[in-house]
């Protein structure tokens, strides 16, 4: 086994040049946002056949079943907060919306999805551009109201239909518009760039004493 | 298998996922082996050259993902096949084994007890990394790789060792010859260009400087022409020995008598059949100059040149000629200022001693000159810089990313880059610089610190050891792990001691420069310095001269011992000479203002970025630049609006070779804070250097008389003055003084010394001592008793490489009276040093010995 730090550079790099905006929290690789783009019904499936095998492999619990919701999230843009574990490869890493979303397997507070290849059945062939570019855009176009984290959401799509629908694009537009991005979410981001700032103003403070 | 070829041709973009495929083993091998035979035969032929070599890079880049393992993504180790038919390193299946009891790919329930070696596979992985090597690698990694195997297996007869060597000394001969007949060419050329030039100046004024200037340029182009004939007489004897020694055994005899009348006849056959070509090629060259006789002289020259060559050779070899006379009329300035300012000066020089001046004449050639022509040799071997490869470093992963400081360590393998981004990276040369701009680069090592970086410094002795200064003002050891936290502002530079291997220096924004020893935690010298200090160096032939600047100044960097080449944020290097006081050379050419910008030096080379993105180089006698080279910049729209933001932050040569590293700072200058420097302050480089010198040579004075006492008996002293007068040993026993190597050793054997850790050190000053002596021997064998197994270890092994059987014998001697001998690592080491030093039967005493027990 090479270092799992060199996989975890491996999949952040392969992310990034998939055209993914990351946006490191700490120096650490640990932890950072990716901007996740609403999937439309075209997404995946066909060009990850592959994958898909493994998916839907005999012994794992699949966990949607076919209500082809649409493109109803196309159009929405969510910053997504990605966590690595230490064993990273051989655990899952930790995923979770930070705008708010309208789903019945992510839960409406915390933003933390449900969803077992991310979860029990994740395996260490999965890299971070199989989550962002089938497991996420799967799971929003095949909800699974049947094993759901957001119990109201589930219950609006089983009992009506277009009432969910509705609501999901409400939540699109009024928490996932692309403009936003980067710049409303989490005190974290703007804490750092305050110290930022500090530092910089520190250095013209070296830098402008007078020489003896 | 059909599928997978195909792939193999279509730069696939998908292909990442389909790794998720599972790839059964038998597929891989297979079509692993038809890849290897098929593909180098394909790709030899059909394709054209240029395109040739990025299919082939694409090809290898395939069939390297077919057998790559899909945990982590790289190519095989010791390949495992599960029961249900997949195959993983074996470390990335046990560990996820540990973690799940199911298939990576097709969940399938796993354990350990279901898992087998591939040996197959193995086998072909072994081979490709073989192939790999063999495709990457230099011509001249390609001959030690054949020299050790023929050291391992097959035996090579004398005489055909002989015969190998003859070979590579001919070649090397003919390359020098060819060198040394363009680097007169282009001497004479230069010269007449210059005639020419003052012929026209002369007719306009009539002034007395270029008329002694004619002089000297006529002078020089007689002693050149003498030199060029005397070469090709020399090219003509050996051709006409090659024609000899090439052509078959029997005629050669019959030849061998009338052997100069068929070599005249040959040539003057090439010279007619050849001489319209070489027309055409001259053609070319005449242009830049008027002069018509030098023109029939040169071509003249050009004639003997093709004959004798072979044709191609010569062609190649006149358009690198061409190439380089370009080079001349774009600097002809500067390159006359230094011509006449060498040869005034020799002039100058030789009209008083007037016995030197006969030895000169007889040998036809000025010292001036002599000089100028190997600076127009190197000044023009080079023209452009040429990436070879791009290294992003943790700009992805980082915000902030200025690479401070770029290093090679001591065999130039590995170099390590350190930065803002609080990181020191260790990036291995040969796999960086081979591969595709699309691949990703991982670092070899990692190293997290806690602030931001502001330079490295390798170990020149230890591989292992770096040392790195930050923005808080610590030095740290790397390896060692020790940290001195004594610079109360921000720590700027630090450099190892290239003489004496424990010893650094730092300086810092709180104008101290401070000398530190591995061996202990307080610095062993401080300097106060009137204003902040950017940058320190060791000079490189002696231990105790240490080079500071001012605040102005933010690079100095030794070229030898005694020329010193300093960058300012004035945009201009200077090269000074450490004995005088004002700068020899001023270099001007590049942007540089406000920030550290990097700098570097080679033998005759000084290379340094600009605020322009570029980076420029500088022979040491010329002082406009000689190449430079814009950074490209990866996104387009980056390149449209503020390509003046970025700027180079680091550049480093790889010693005494033409490869270069620089880094800049792309895409992340509105992060980092922006140094800004003052210019002012009357302080000059040289001022603090001289001070400086004569600061350490107070403290050789004080540490002198220490030395004289018996070191490793006497009473303990305070470990200050002894990590001085340890330092100084060190540089002397090194000149040469085996008196004081012995001291040296005796209080680092007798663990005097600093207490821990000495013993290596010891060990390795002594695989270092040229000739030891019985004495030294005894002293390290007497350390060596006192502490177990290690050491002595370690003295096996010196002992081994320094192949000195008496030596290793005195050694296990000792060993067998401590009753050491059974230890197996012992005898390990022990068998290997007689069997090196020829002794077999005591090998095979030693060997067997375990067994009978």
């Amino acid at each position: 086994m090479s270092s799992p730090s060199k996989r975890r550079e491996m999949d952040l790099m392969k992310l990034m040049m998939s055209d993914y905006k990351v946006e490191m929290v700490n120096d650490g690789m640990q932890e950072f946002f990716v901007d996740f783009h609403g999937p439309n019904e075209s997404t995946s499936f066909t060009t990850h056949e592959s994958l898909m095998l493994v998916l839907f492999r005999p012994r794992s619990e699949v966990s949607w079943i076919s209500f082809p919701a649409s493109g109803l999230y196309q159009g929405g843009v969510w910053r997504v907060r990605v966590e690595l574990p230490d064993a990273y490869p051989y655990k899952s890493p930790s995923i979770g919306f930070v705008n708010k979303m309208y789903h019945p397997n992510v839960d409406e507070m915390s933003g933390s999805v449900c969803l077992d290849v991310i979860n029990q059945t994740w395996s260490p062939m999965f890299d971070l551009v199989n989550v962002f570019e089938v497991f996420l855009p799967q799971l929003l176009l095949y909800p699974n109201p049947s094993d759901p984290l957001n119990g109201e959401a589930a219950a609006l799509m089983m009992r009506d239909r277009p009432a969910y629908e509705e609501k999901v694009k409400e939540y699109c537009q009024k928490y996932a518009k692309p403009e936003d991005i980067g710049a409303s979410p989490e005190d974290k981001l703007s804490d750092e760039e305050l110290s930022e700032d500090e530092y910089d103003s520190s250095d013209e403070q070296v830098v402008g004493k007078p020489d003896p | 298998m059909g599928g997978s070829s195909a792939g193999v041709l279509v730069p696939s973009v998908s292909k990442a996922d389909e790794m998720g495929a599972s790839v059964t083993p038998l597929a891989v091998s297979s079509s692993e082996t038809t890849d290897v035979a098929g593909a180098p035969a394909a790709d030899g032929k059909t394709v054209p050259d240029g395109s040739r070599d990025a299919a082939a890079v694409e090809e290898d880049a395939e069939r390297d993902r077919d057998l790559f393992c899909s945990i982590c993504m790289g190519v095989m180790k010791a390949a495992f096949l599960t029961a249900c038919g997949h195959c993983f390193c074996y470390m990335c299946i046990v560990t996820h084994l540990n973690n799940k009891s199911d298939c990576p790919c097709c969940g399938n329930y796993l354990t350990k007890s279901h898992l087998y070696p591939n040996f197959l596979l193995n086998k072909l992985l072994k081979k490709q990394c073989v192939h790999q090597i063999a495709k990457s690698a230099s011509p001249i990694e390609h001959l030690r790789v054949a020299l050790k195997q023929i050291d391992i297996g097959c035996e090579m007869s004398v005489k055909e060792l002989d015969g190998l060597l003859s070979l590579l000394s001919e070649k090397k001969r003919r390359m020098e010859q060819q060198e040394a007949e363009m680097n007169m060419q282009i001497l004479l050329d230069f010269l007449h260009s210059l005639r020419t030039k003052n012929l026209e100046e002369m007719n306009e004024v009539d002034h007395i400087n270029v008329q002694t200037d004619m002089q000297f340029i006529k002078e020089d182009i007689n002693a050149v022409e003498k030199h060029r004939a005397e070469l090709y007489r020399v090219r003509e004897r050996y051709s006409v020995k090659l024609c000899m020694l090439f052509d078959d055994p029997i005629p050669t005899k019959l030849w061998s008598p009338t052997a100069d009348q068929h070599n005249s006849i040959l040539v003057s056959n090439s010279r007619n059949s050849r001489s319209s070509l070489v027309r055409t090629g001259s053609d070319n060259l005449q242009i830049s100059s008027n002069d018509v006789t030098a023109q029939l002289n040169h071509q003249e020259h050009q004639r003997k040149d093709v004959f004798s060559g072979s044709e191609t050779s010569s062609l190649i070899q006149s358009g690198r000629v061409i190439a380089r006379k370009r080079k001349i009329q774009a600097q002809f300035k500067e390159l006359q200022e230094c011509y006449l300012q060498k040869r005034r000066l020799g002039a100058s020089q030789l009209h008083h001693p007037k016995e030197k001046v006969n030895a000169k004449v007889r040998e036809g050639y000025h010292a001036g000159l002599e000089d100028f022509q190997s600076i127009l040799t190197t000044f023009t071997k080079y023209s452009r810089l040429r990436v070879i490869a791009e290294l992003r470093h943790g700009d992805l992963f980082h915000s902030a990313n200025i690479v401070s400081s770029i290093e090679f360590d001591r065999d130039d393998e590995y170099f390590a880059t350190a930065g803002v981004s609080k990181r020191i990276k260790v990036f291995e040369f040969s796999t960086v610089s081979l591969n595709q701009p699309s691949e990703v680069n991982c670092p070899v090592v990692e190293l997290a610190t806690q602030s931001k970086l502001s330079c490295l410094s390798w170990n020149k002795y230890s591989k292992n050891v770096i040392a790195s200064s930050d923005y808080e003002g610590i030095v740290t050891v790397w390896d060692s792990v020790m940290e001195y936290e004594e610079h109360e502002k921000r720590a700027w530079s630090v450099d190892f001691s290239r003489t004496e291997p424990s010893m650094l220096v730092s300086g810092s924004d709180d104008c101290k420069v401070k000398v530190w020893s591995t061996k202990q935690e307080a610095s062993v010298i401080n300097i106060d310095m009137k204003a902040n200090i950017c940058c320190v160096q060791y000079n490189p032939g002696s231990s105790v001269h240490v080079a500071g600047h001012w605040k102005a100044v933010s690079y100095v960097k030794f070229l030898s011992t005694n020329e010193l080449a300093s960058a300012s944020t004035d945009s201009t290097l200077q090269l000074w000479d450490v004995n005088g006081t004002c700068p020899v050379h001023t270099f001007v050419g590049h942007t540089n203002e406000k920030h550290f910008v990097g700098l570097t030096v080679n033998n005759e080379y000084i290379a340094c970025g600009s605020e322009t993105n570029e980076v420029c180089v500088y022979h040491k006698a010329i002082l406009t630049p000689a190449a430079r080279h814009k950074f490209g910049s990866s996104d387009l729209h980056d390149a449209e609006d503020d390509a003046g933001l970025y700027f180079i932050s680091a550049v480093c040569w790889k010693s005494d070779s033409p490869t270069m590293l620089a880094a800049n700072s792309q895409g992340t200058i509105k992060f980092s804070p922006v140094i800004l420097f003052g210019l002012q302050n009357g302080f000059t480089a040289v001022d603090f250097h001289v001070e400086f010198v004569t600061l350490s040579c107070e403290i050789v004075a004080c540490s002198e008389d220490k030395v004289h006492d018996p070191v490793d008996g006497g009473a303990p002293k305070p470990p200050r003055t002894k990590a001085s007068s340890h330092a100084l040993l060190v540089v002397k026993a090194n000149s040469d003084v085996p008196a004081l190597g012995l001291l040296l050793l005796s209080p680092s054997a007798a663990s005097s010394f600093h207490g821990h850790g000495s013993m290596e050190y010891a060990c390795k000053l002594f695989a270092h001592i040229a000739m030891p002596d019985l004495f030294m021997w005894n002293t390290m064998i007497r350390c060596a008793a006192r502490r177990p197994r290690q050491p002595s270890l370690f003295l096996f092994k010196a002992c081994a490489k320094l192949s000195s059987a008496t030596a290793g014998a005195l050694f296990h001697a000792a060993c067998v009276k401590l009753g050491s001998e059974s230890d197996a690592f012992l005898r390990n080491a022990l068998n290997n040093l007689h069997a090196r030093c020829g002794d077999l039967a005591i090998a095979m005493v030693l060997f067997d010995g375990p067994a009978k027990k």
